[in-house]
Formats: C-alpha cells, sequence, structure tokens
C-alpha cells in the first residue's frame, strides 16, 4: 500500500509521518491482526486494519458438508466461547428440519452458553489488563479459566472446542454432582474473584485514565457500523438478542443488561465485568428450573432440511452471531453465511483511534474484544 | 499469486481438468428455486407471528418496487431491482414509519444466472421488527462484471461485508468507497472462492488427493 509521505505540522514531533506495521504477529492485536498505523509522533494520524491471515475458507468448505459434521467445525470460528457457535448453527438447521429440542436440553444450552461468556468476559479482563501493561489481571484471570475449564471438561469432555450441542439437544447430560460443582464455581467467582479482579485492575487509578474518554464511540455511530454487544451495549444502547429477539429460553429467564453511558473503554469493559454477574444469575435460575427428561431428540442421521432459507442469531459474548443458512433441501447446505460480530467492530477501529495516540489504539482494539478465527473465518 | 515466470503449460491442463471434473459434478445439483418458483414449489412455510406480517403489509404497501419472496422463514422477505435498490434502503433506514436502521448480514449468494446479494435488516427503536430484502445481479453483463449498487451511503456497516462479498464472489458495488479485496491477499489472482464453479486458476502443480 504507498503511502504519500506528506509533512504537516503537528503537534508531536516534527511533522514527518512514518508507516507502520502491527502485526500480524504482535503481543497487543489479538491474533493474527494487522494494523498499518500512519503516525505523526505518537499520534495515530491513520489506521487501516488488514485481515484474512486466519481465513480458512469456512463458508466454502461446509457448502460440501453433511449438516450433522458442521456443528462441531463451527466451534473453530469464536473458539473462546464455541458453545455459542454451535448453538447458532443447531438453532438454523434445526429450525429448517422443524426438530423438536427437548426441554433440559434447551436449558442446559441457556447454561453452557452463559457459563462460556463468563469464561470469555475472564478473558477479556485478563488481555485488556495486559494491553495496558498490567500483567497480574492476566495470572488471575486464567487461574478461573482454568477451574471453568476442567468443568467444561468433565461435564463435554473437552476443554475448549467442545462438539457438545448435536442437532436435536446435546452430546450427553450432565451428572447432579457437576451441577453442584458448578455452583460452587459461581459463589467462589462472585464471593471472591469478582471482587479481586475489579480491586486489581478497573479500580486502579492508571487503569481508569488509560480507560476512561479513550475509543469513544456514539450510538449512532455504532447503530451505523453494525456493532452488537458490549460495544454497542457501552455506547448506551440496551441492544441485546437475549432480549431483543429471545431464543432458547431467555424470555422466561431474568436477568439485566448492562448498559454504558459513554462509549469508551472504560464502558465497554465495565458491561462485561457486569455481565459476568448477570450470567451467574441466570446460570442459577437453570439450575433452579432444569427440567428432566432426555437431552437429544431422536433425529434420523442424515438430516435434510427442507428448501427455504433461515437467519438464526444468538448473543455471543462478543455480540451477535448470526447464521443465514440457504438449504435447497438436500443433506448438504447451499450456501451458510457465518456474520461474526467482530468482523463487524474491526471497522471500528478507525473511528475509534485516529487522533489518539498509539497506547489509545491498542486499548481500544483490547475494547473491542475481536476474535480473529470468527473475523477472517 | 502472479510470478514473473512464464506459466507452464501443465499448469493450464490441470486447471482445465479440475473444471470440467467440477462442472460433472454439480450436475446433479442445480440449487434452491428462486423467488417466485420457490414460492409455488416449497410446502408452506409457518405462518409469520402477526404483529412481524403487519409490518411486512405495510412495507409491501409504502414500497411498490418490492415484491414478496417465498422460501424465507421468520422474516418478511422482499427482492427489489437493483436499479431500485438504494432508493428502498433509503425509505426503510431514514423513514420513521420503518427505522429499519440496523444492517446485520450483508450476504453474497452464488446462483447459475445471478449472484444474489442478501440484506438482513432490523430496527433498533423497533426490536420486534426484521425485514430480509434481496436484490440480484445478472451475471450475463456486457462489460464483464456484474454489478450492485452500494449501500454504505445508508448503513456504514455495510463497508467491510460488501467488501467481502467482492473479495469472495467477485460483485462490483458501484459507489463503495475502498472497495478492494479483504480476505484473501490483495494481488490474489485465483479467481472468486464462493463461486459454485470456481477452481483455482493460480499455477497449479500435480498433487496426489485422497480420493473420497
Amino acid at each position: 500500500m504507498a503511502e504519500q509521505a506528506v509533512v504537516v505540522a503537528g503537534p508531536d514531533g516534527d511533522g514527518q509521518l512514518m508507516t507502520i506495521n502491527m502485526g500480524p504477529q504482535h503481543p497487543s492485536t489479538h491474533g493474527v491482526l494487522r494494523l498499518i498505523v500512519t503516525l505523526d509522533g505518537e499520534v495515530v494520524v491513520r489506521v487501516v486494519p488488514d485481515i484474512g491471515y486466519l481465513h480458512r475458507n469456512f463458508e466454502k468448505i461446509v457448502e460440501g458438508w453433511a449438516y450433522p459434521g458442521i456443528v462441531p467445525f463451527s466451534d473453530r470460528n469464536d473458539y473462546l466461547a464455541a458453545i455459542a457457535n454451535e448453538v447458532a448453527v443447531c438453532l438454523a438447521v434445526e429450525k429448517l428440519t422443524d426438530i423438536e429440542v427437548p426441554p433440559r436440553a434447551v436449558y442446559l444450552r441457556v447454561l453452557f452458553s452463559e457459563l462460556q461468556r463468563i469464561l470469555s468476559h475472564i478473558l477479556f479482563y485478563g488481555t485488556f489488563g495486559m494491553d495496558l501493561g498490567a500483567f497480574s489481571p492476566f495470572m488471575y484471570a486464567f487461574r478461573e479459566r482454568e477451574l471453568g475449564y476442567t468443568l467444561m471438561e468433565k461435564a463435554t469432555g473437552a476443554r475448549m472446542l467442545y462438539a457438545y450441542n448435536r442437532l436435536g439437544g446435546l452430546r450427553n447430560d450432565v451428572s447432579e454432582p457437576w451441577l453442584r460443582e458448578l455452583e460452587g464455581y459461581l459463589d467462589y467467582l462472585e464471593r471472591q474473584a469478582w471482587p479481586e479482579y475489579m480491586g486489581l485492575l478497573i479500580d486502579n487509578q492508571i487503569y481508569r485514565e488509560r480507560t476512561i474518554g479513550v475509543g469513544k464511540l456514539t450510538p449512532e455511530q455504532a447503530i451505523a457500523w453494525g456493532a452488537s454487544g458490549p460495544v454497542l451495549r457501552a455506547t448506551g444502547v440496551p441492544w441485546d438478542v437475549r432480549k431483543s429477539a429471545p431464543y432458547l429460553c431467555y424470555d422466561r429467564l431474568e436477568f439485566d443488561v448492562p448498559v454504558g453511558k459513554n462509549g469508551d473503554t472504560y464502558d465497554s469493559a465495565m458491561v462485561r465485568m457486569l455481565e459476568i454477574k448477570q450470567s451467574a444469575r441466570l446460570i442459577r435460575q437453570v439450575l433452579r428450573l432444569l427440567p428432566d427428561g432426555p437431552v437429544l431428540a431422536k433425529v434420523r442421521p442424515t438430516v435434510k432440511p427442507r428448501a427455504g432459507e433461515y437467519y438464526s442469531r444468538v448473543e455471543s459474548p462478543r455480540g451477535e452471531v448470526g447464521v443465514y443458512l440457504v438449504s435447497d433441501g438436500s443433506s448438504r447446505p447451499y450456501r451458510l453465511k457465518w456474520r461474526a460480530p467482530s468482523f463487524c467492530h474491526l471497522q471500528l477501529v478507525p473511528a475509534m483511534s485516529e487522533g489518539w495516540k498509539l497506547a489509545d489504539l491498542v486499548a481500544a482494539v483490547g475494547s473491542l474484544d475481536v476474535i480473529m478465527g470468527e473475523v477472517d473465518r | 499469486m502472479s510470478d514473473e515466470r512464464p506459466s507452464d503449460p501443465r499448469s493450464a491442463a490441470l486447471v482445465a481438468a479440475r473444471a470440467a471434473a467440477l462442472a460433472a459434478a454439480r450436475k446433479g445439483r442445480p440449487g434452491p428455486p428462486a423467488g417466485r418458483a420457490a414460492a409455488a414449489e416449497a410446502p408452506p412455510p409457518e405462518a409469520l407471528p402477526p404483529d412481524l406480517a403487519a409490518f411486512g403489509q405495510r412495507v409491501a404497501a409504502r414500497l411498490p418496487d418490492l415484491k414478496t419472496d417465498g422460501g424465507t422463514v421468520g422474516l418478511p422477505a422482499f427482492r427489489v431491482r437493483r436499479e431500485r435498490l438504494l432508493e428502498a434502503c433509503a425509505l426503510l433506514c431514514g423513514d420513521p414509519e420503518f427505522r429499519m436502521d440496523y444492517l446485520t448480514c450483508l450476504s453474497g449468494v452464488d446462483y447459475p444466472e445471478r449472484i444474489e446479494v442478501v440484506y438482513h435488516l432490523f430496527s433498533i427503536p423497533h426490536p420486534g421488527r426484521g425485514l430480509v430484502l434481496k436484490t440480484a445481479a445478472p451475471k450475463a453483463e456486457p462489460d464483464g462484471r456484474p454489478w450492485v449498487p452500494s449501500v454504505t451511503a445508508v448503513w456504514a456497516g455495510a463497508n467491510w461485508h460488501e467488501r467481502e462479498v467482492f473479495d469472495l464472489l467477485g460483485l462490483e458495488f458501484r459507489g463503495h468507497p475502498d472497495l478492494r479485496r479483504i480476505l484473501l491477499p490483495e494481488g490474489f489472482d485465483g479467481g472468486f472462492p464462493l463461486r459454485k464453479d470456481f477452481v483455482d486458476q493460480r499455477e497449479q502443480r500435480e498433487r496426489k488427493v485422497r480420493a473420497r
């Protein structure tokens, strides 16, 4: 990309512009993201995100695959909250195939989606702190994530990429001891870990100066650019797919949706911290209301949805994950489009950081909580 | 990507052979029926919830350029000709009666004679509303590339979605501020991977592939 060096007088340095590469291998760019940054001293004059380093052609590959195989494959898109991906695919295919999922599986899907939200937000807390130069929160976060991963492994057999959802429900049920252990984990999180997180980072003066007012977005910008999830809610828009277009059994559960005020990185992080508590609240309700019964409906081995199209949406920890499925009535999709929230959010990086310093750019990208797996697919 | 070496004649033969094999394999799958044909052939879809159906009727009444599209489950769906697309989008987004200000998904779909662009629209002030809008670009264009107008002037977030459709399907979005490849590398000259007849046009080598 040829960049004409335009010498302008700037507040920082001597006005000479310098174009540098951040990434694709860089500790602060959250995966293989390349940012082409034009700097005047330390002020970002222009930033252009360059993506595609993790493009694995997911959408083309699944055009030749039978539907049951697509569900575990979708784990790899947002690999930090894999259950959300599986649920999105399952909802789309089950809708077009008129599969009736047993109630216990519906509630357990909510349970696992919320547990994934907790684990993903804890990771966000750790990596966001690290982006800003705080290294201890990362270790604290991974201590809790290890406990969470152990729980997931006991229930599903895997730590990160689960292949747990099936068309028609879940692969296996969870045991009563596991549910008690999950409750103990939530108690520990709410009683001990969460106050530690707040004290260690969020209430820290340096953190507040690095994040308050940085990376601001207006609600109009966020809506126009298709932001969703915590990024949209940080600007003050109370939009959550679980409330606006309820799926699974979210319309029967009580929970609040944290909403920010200023649209800066501080609000973005705070929304996620509060969502951890709301997710714990949701899981406790599910534990109380969990019905008995099977977790997997009887489904034919060859899944043939009727010809038609459907767009399923779930609220993943990053925002709205959408699966637009075009079926031609056969056992393989005609087209499966994956709507990834991180893909939409990366477009916002120039608006959030042009005119700010390089360190603020790192904070802005970190606050978007992007995951390159779903950006590039 | 483009090398300075002269191209190997065996590579061209390989590409041609793969294209022929793909064409033969695709013979049995013409894809889903389109538009009116879909409405006629598909079994009657489940009815939309009453307020969503009423919203769909209001849209159809205000925008005569929109034709109802069959086959979509769960949301009212319309087709519009690409010449009327921008006008329809501006009305849907800006008009206080509709306020479809939230474009969540813009997808491209490859059909035998055309490339379709599908817009999934929702409304932040009115969470219960949703709409699917479709337009199509015929592949047979006198000057080469199929095109549709870009909607980035209406929804800024369409920017990268349109670039992705351009990158993977080769559909030009007229009026897009920065139309270039996004997922594939800048100089990628192998073709458009999401097209059904895609065969990698770059320099190929003989390789042993396990037969399925």
